[in-house]
């Protein structure tokens, strides 16, 4: 199953900036069903981490205010072309998803 | 048990009522709830039914399953007055669009 | 000299006539354009392709970050995934539509004289999969609105060129249809199309600007970040139409593909850019 991230990278320098989007549900466990009113799980990422070249460069805490189809973006330094940036998350039901690109 | 006269208006009135047994009695609140419906069909049938009128209606029925036929009218009469000016806007509009066309 | 030019005089009064009668759309076109343009003298002819963004700064620099990194491609990408996948028998989608797959959303709307109705892309893929036994799908669901993502996004930069054929009554008429629907009234709120996307272009609704109608069938389908999914331009008809509290058409009902040819034939001449991001 291919995986349901993208990620792009912009290198300036030794800066990376980082856009990433991710295909998640992101529900909170209040919404309602419209059809059968009942509540809807709640089904959503709980930890989104990415790490360069095995180093840990972020780690951001999701919890129900994030909404449906993430997009994550940030910057770091000390990045250079060559280096392999590995993003992955977790969810509250325990699944999983990365993906792995290559600074250019 | 009515005393036997030979009275015009009690004739009548046996008539009327044997009618209705026979016919099944039609209350305003069905009157009014059918042409209600009748003229929200006119309006769809138009193109032009507005957004509320069959739930409108639908709340009626329900609050004259439940007993309450005075919230009932006031409900099916919303959806008619929705209804009727439905078809008289669309009465309207089969010209009055010509106006706003970009010449 | 007198009798000259009066027969003169008189043979241009059939041709006259009849260009009268051929350029109907062509005339509503160019007059659409002109109001447009001369509303917002500052937006070139291509930029209303651009919906909102042609016309509000703040809107278009927030787009501009969105299309850097844009919401839909995982649409594009389903969409690709389901257009080539097989059909029973071993067919393809492709199969029907006898043209290259980047011609294929241009091609739509279009009158089909047999049919004596507007067929559309959407309709289009049902009418190939139920040629195949397969059942059509539903016209707001993800499979078929990322089918013709795809599609759109193949066809970026193509120019829209619908056709309404002067020897065709059945065209004219359901392009009349589709723009009596454009600028009649509806609803408990009276309000026809052209209310709020002619005469109020750049207004607000509620939290909304108003965008101009043409080239309002370019870009779709749309993700709108509203919903965290795509929608089609007939569901989008069909928000409108509940927005000023008159009943929806169906999805592809005669009433809305009417209309989809009519706004469509408008945007004659800008390009597709599909699929789009919205609010």
């Amino acid at each position: 199953m291919a995986s349901k991230i993208k990620v792009k990278a912009k290198l300036s320098g030794d800066v990376a900036e980082i856009k990433s989007l991710m295909l998640h549900p992101m529900e909170t466990g209040s919404r309602k069903d419209p059809d059968s009113g009942e509540l809807v799980p709640a089904h959503h990422i709980t930890q989104l981490t990415f790490t360069n070249n095995g180093k840990t460069v972020m780690v951001a805490n999701f919890s129900t205010a994030v909404s449906k189809n993430p997009y994550f973006g940030f910057s770091f330094s000390g990045a250079k072309a060559g280096d392999t940036l590995k993003v992955s998350w977790v969810d509250n039901k325990g699944a999983t998803d990365e993906l792995e690109t290559v600074l250019k | 048990m009515v005393p036997v006269r030979a009275n015009r208006s009690g004739a009548l009135l046996g008539v009327l009522a044997a009618v209705l047994m026979v016919t099944g009695c039609t209350t305003t609140f069905e009157r009014r709830l059918a042409e209600a419906e009748q003229l929200r069909l006119e309006a769809a049938a138009a193109g032009a039914e507005w957004l509320q009128t069959e739930s409108l209606l639908d709340q009626a029925r329900d609050e004259a399953a439940q007993g309450d036929t005075d919230a009932a009218l006031v409900l099916v009469d919303k959806a008619r007055f929705q209804a009727e000016a439905a078809l008289r806007q669309a009465e309207f509009e089969a010209t009055a669009w010509q106006e706003r066309v970009i010449k | 000299m007198k009798n000259t030019a009066a027969k003169l005089l008189l043979c241009l009064v059939p041709i006259l006539w009849q260009q009268a009668a051929i350029a109907g759309p062509e005339d509503d076109r160019k007059a659409f354009v002109e109001y447009f343009q001369s509303r917002f003298p500052d937006v070139s002819f291509a930029e209303f392709a651009n919906g909102i963004y042609a016309i509000d700064d703040d809107a278009r620099r927030q787009w501009q970050d969105i299309e850097e990194f844009p919401p839909y491609e995982f649409a594009i990408e389903q969409g690709e995934t389901l257009w080539h996948e097989a059909l029973p028998g071993g067919a393809q989608l492709a199969d029907c539509f006898e043209r290259p797959a980047d011609e294929i959303r241009p091609a739509y709307p279009r009158f089909d004289a047999d049919r004596g109705e507007v067929v559309t892309l959407a309709v289009a893929i049902n009418d190939c999969r139920q040629t195949h036994q397969l059942s059509a799908l539903a016209y707001d669901s993800e499979e078929l609105i990322s089918i013709t993502a795809y599609l759109a996004y193949l066809a970026r930069g193509k120019p829209v060129a619908i056709r309404v054929p002067a020897d065709d009554p059945g065209a004219i008429a359901a392009y009349e249809e589709g723009k009596r629907f454009y600028y009649s009234k509806r609803g408990q709120l009276n309000f026809a199309c052209s209310d709020c996307h002619v005469t109020s272009v750049g207004l607000y609704v509620r939290a909304d600007r108003l965008s101009a109608s043409l080239g309002h069938t370019t870009h779709f389908p749309v993700y709108r970040s509203k919903l965290g999914g795509m929608i089609s331009l007939h569901q989008r008809f069909s928000g409108c139409v509940r927005d000023v509290r008159a009943k929806p058409f169906a999805l592809q009902s005669k009433e809305f593909r009417n209309l989809e040819y009519f706004l469509s034939y408008m945007g004659n001449g800008l390009e597709f850019n599909g699929p789009g991001a919205r609010k």
